[in-house]
């Protein structure tokens, strides 16, 4: 379980996150939505300590961190109980797919090279990348680099997975391919936040939907809830602009 | 040309130049190599920012690309002995106006590439999208593994081509040590030119040496830079 308390963060004089408190149970499918400036992508990313918040506290497993003056130790124990997939991918350009996968089994989790390459070549089949798996991130399509990236952060076997708009930088084309990867990724039953604007999936996948926006949380509930009984005016403005209208009709 | 440039005296005098070429060599080789380590200390010093070193550093930087480089040799010749000589003198008895000029040049060359080398990987670090240490962070690395795995690695490929430029200059600004009495290539050059009479055979035999071996300087970096690149040089 992972719960943010009272999370607040600023950037010089925009206030960012003002008091936000979420709550993600085991194996909960969690997507947050909101505009772009909504404080969703800055919550995601302090999870991780990505960003510094201001203050707060996160509750995990047994851990209280206090978000104002955290400790390495604790920095780094988040961090490598929990998997980051970035929005531009962030596969190490000079590594090759595989050894993009095994770099934190070897290095952070001081794996044998050869359980490593056992792991990762598994994982890599999973996503469908085996066959790449000596190409350069640059010798790749952003869809086919964002499946590694999200075999990098599974074969660690996190118990919490953070996706940052996975999607959002790819080819309407190439988001479909990651998605099932996400979904099939979401049935193992691992915990996952998700920031996103894929409306289906959320549905789809989603156990719960938080609504973000100005820094607060507007709304959350059950997705079939959020998108077509939304209580709050804020909610059906924003997904009225989302959801085309038409897309009921058909 | 006639008797002012005479094919059989060049072929006279050019083993005699560039039998001083170890100088030149020695020069580079230590001025290089200690440069280098410098110049990684301010790069990532700077890269900290740390408040009182970091505006230090930045003076330091000025005024090593501010002066002529002969200027900075001028002073360390010149300078060090008067600032320090007494201390050296009794704490290490060592008497810093007997040691060889060409110490003080070499002194004078690793200060000025600790600046200019320094801001050279300082550019290339940076050059690394953050997004890459993110990504270490992400899968548990710490701040160290982070930087030495995942960071140096790239900004190394950036630094190469530079460093490669950079090296070319310093062979070619070994040339300023006669002025200090060095007899490198240069120095080599003109004395033998004043004691026949005759000067342009030795300059243009060391003006052909320049050139080969920077060539062959050149030639290295690109050997090396494409051994780098094998397959993938895109950064994303």
């Amino acid at each position: 379980m992972i719960e943010l308390t009272g999370v607040k963060k600023s950037f010089g004089k925009q206030e960012v996150l003002k008091d936000v408190s979420i709550k993600v149970d085991d194996g909960e499918v969690v997507v947050i939505l909101g505009p772009s400036g909504s404080g969703k992508t800055t919550l995601l990313r302090s999870i991780n300590f990505l960003e510094k918040a201001d203050s707060g506290t996160m509750k995990f497993s047994d851990k209280i961190i206090n978000f104002k003056n955290p400790k390495k130790k604790d920095i780094l124990y988040m961090r490598r109980h929990t998997g980051f997939v970035f929005q531009n991918y962030g596969l190490f350009a000079h590594k090759t797919v595989l050894q993009n996968v095994m770099e934190g089994l070897v290095q952070v989790q001081k794996k044998s090279k050869q359980e490593a390459q056992q792991i990762a070549e598994e994982v890599l089949q999973n996503v469908g990348m085996l066959e790449k798996k000596d190409s350069y991130p640059s010798q790749l399509s952003g869809g086919q680099q964002q499946r590694v990236g999200i075999a990098r952060a599974v074969a660690l076997k996190p118990e919490v997975i953070l996706f940052d708009e996975p999607t959002s930088a790819l080819d309407p084309e190439l988001v479909g391919e990651t998605l099932e990867v996400i979904k099939k990724v979401a049935k193992t039953g691992i915990t996952m936040i998700v920031v996103t604007h894929e409306m289906s999936f959320a549905e789809d996948v989603a156990d719960r939907v938080i609504f973000m926006d100005g820094g607060v949380v507007v709304e959350e509930g059950k997705p079939g809830e959020i998108f077509y009984k939304p209580k709050e005016e804020r909610t059906r403005q924003f997904l009225s602009r989302i959801i085309p209208q038409d897309a009921y009709v058909i | 040309m006639g008797n002012y440039f005479s094919l059989e005296r060049f072929i006279h005098v050019f083993p005699k130049v560039i039998s001083s070429l170890p100088v030149n060599l020695h020069i580079v080789f230590w001025s290089m190599l200690l440069g280098t380590i410098l110049a990684v200390f301010v790069a990532v010093l700077r890269l900290q920012r740390v408040p009182v070193i970091s505006g230090l550093l930045g003076l330091y930087i000025s005024f090593m690309r501010g002066t002529p480089l002969l200027v900075q040799m001028m002073i360390a010749f010149y300078g060090i002995p008067i600032v320090l000589g007494t201390v050296f003198l009794n704490l290490f008895g060592i008497n810093l106006n007997r040691l060889e000029p060409v110490i003080f040049v070499e002194i004078a060359i690793i200060l000025n590439e600790g600046a200019f080398l320094g801001e050279i990987f300082r550019g290339a670090i940076t050059s690394v999208p953050a997004v890459q240490s993110e990504a270490g962070y992400s899968i548990g690395m710490t701040g160290a593994q982070t930087f030495v795995r995942i960071v140096l690695p790239q900004a190394f490929k950036v630094a190469i081509p530079h460093y490669g430029v950079d090296l070319i200059g310093v062979f070619q600004n070994t040339s300023l040590v006669f002025m200090l009495g060095v007899v490198d290539l240069l120095g080599r050059a003109k004395t033998i030119g004043a004691a026949s009479g005759h000067t342009i055979e030795g300059y243009v035999a060391a003006a052909l040496i320049y050139i080969a071996f920077s060539l062959l300087l050149k030639g290295a970096f690109l050997l090396i830079e494409k051994k780098l690149s094998g397959g993938e040089i895109k950064l994303v």
